[in-house]
């Protein structure tokens, strides 16, 4: 019972029923859902996209490396 | 929103910057990680993570982080996880540049400068094929508004605060772009196969943080109807569906609504905009809903990638 509880605390309040994209309202959506140009400010350094080839590069250059790495390719490329 | 500041912007310059998923170069389960035993990259990296300071290199354990290192693996800075703080990766790339200038100086490296070139974006994509980029965030907050970044308005340097603005993308390839056109005012349905990929592939809540395909069989729904609306040098075409699934863990439904405009003659897209609203709710390991289960709103939008209009087959 007292994990039934907190199975359905986690589960929150019921919701409104969520938007309906239609041709009226779907350009407006598009905009609110896709980012800006604030948030695609990131895209302003220069990521190359895979390390060997960005460490072959580093070592023609003689120029240090700085490396963003996460769980799941940074650029989305996952 | 580290890499959107510009002091972090200006000193990035200096650098070969490159980003990577961490689990293909240094995996953290014993069977994967004598895959890439002999990989060049991944004993570079490990070279690296070796400097670093005790306690800096979580082994065993994630890798994911950000990092400044030698063209052969010398430690510079890092940080082994990721950073909302500004401020702090700023100080440590300074940090970085001072230990090159004496590293340079004592291997004699060129130091070259980098030459100016946009983000490769993305890696893994065939440019032959039409794409998409897909976007997706949160619709409502728990205040009602829908989440977007505001500098100063999430600034307290407590990383999870993100969640509060969070929005990502991926990316979607159509095998031939001809299954989403039709020469027909009535709507017909887009491929079945075809659209399933879709589902399968980007109708998923990874608005926070990884999630996995859909398997074909938590697909409930999934129909997308397309008809023609206008025809001239270019036809404009409507498109309206829905879709639904629903996995143990975790469950999305949804209905789209979207127009394209199609060169018949040049065989390919010169624009596609779809937009999917709907709920999502359940959480996966790593897509940071453990706390909002939901179910809550979720807008996923698709795009023509940009300049990448590609001819049909």
């Amino acid at each position: 019972m007292l994990v039934v509880a907190l199975v359905s605390a986690l589960a929150g309040p019921p919701q409104d029923p969520p938007p309906v994209p239609d041709a009226d309202n779907f350009r407006q959506w598009q905009t609110r859902i896709e980012p800006d140009a604030t948030e695609l400010a990131y895209l302003r350094v220069a990521w190359r996209n895979e390390f060997w080839p960005a460490v072959l590069e580093a070592r023609e250059l003689g120029r240090p490396i700085l490396f963003w790495t996460m769980n799941g390719h940074p650029l989305g490329c996952t | 929103m580290v890499w959107s500041d510009p002091e972090v912007q200006k000193l990035s310059r200096e650098f070969v910057t490159v980003a990577d998923e961490v689990y293909l170069l240094y995996p953290e389960d014993p069977h994967n990680l004598a895959r890439v035993a002999n990989d060049p990259g991944h004993l570079l990296f490990k070279k690296f993570g070796e400097a670093m300071p005790r306690g800096a290199w979580h082994h065993p354990g994630t890798k994911q982080g950000i990092y400044m290192l030698g063209p052969d693996g010398e430690y510079l800075e890092g940080l082994g996880a990721a950073s909302g703080d500004p401020a702090d990766i700023a100080r440590r790339l300074r940090t970085a540049l001072e230990r090159w200038d004496a590293l340079r100086k004592e291997k004699r490296y060129r130091n070259a400068p980098v030459p100016a070139k946009g983000v490769e974006l993305p890696c893994d994509l065939d440019a032959r094929r039409t794409t998409l980029r897909v976007s997706l965030r949160d619709l409502v907050g728990d205040d009602g508004t829908t989440p977007r970044y505001e500098k100063g308005a999430y600034d307290d340097r407590n990383w999870t605060t993100w969640i509060g603005w969070a929005w990502n993308q991926n990316w979607f390839q159509l095998d031939d772009p001809r299954d989403f056109v039709t020469d027909g005012a009535q709507p017909r349905d887009v491929p079945a196969a075809t659209f399933r990929r879709l589902c399968r592939e980007v109708l998923v809540d990874n608005v926070r943080g990884q999630a996995p395909h859909w398997e074909d069989g938590h697909v409930q729904r999934a129909s997308l109807t397309v008809r023609r609306v206008s025809a001239g040098k270019t036809w404009t075409l409507e498109y309206s569906g829905e879709a639904s699934m629903e996995a143990p863990k975790a469950a999305l439904a949804v209905k789209l609504h979207g127009r394209a405009e199609w060169d018949p003659a040049a065989k390919r897209f010169v624009r596609f905009d779809l937009v999917a609203l709907g709920t999502r709710q359940g959480a996966w390991g790593a897509n940071q809903r453990e706390q909002q289960r939901g179910p809550s709103p979720i807008g996923i939008a698709f795009r023509l990638f940009p300049g990448e209009a590609r001819t049909g087959r």
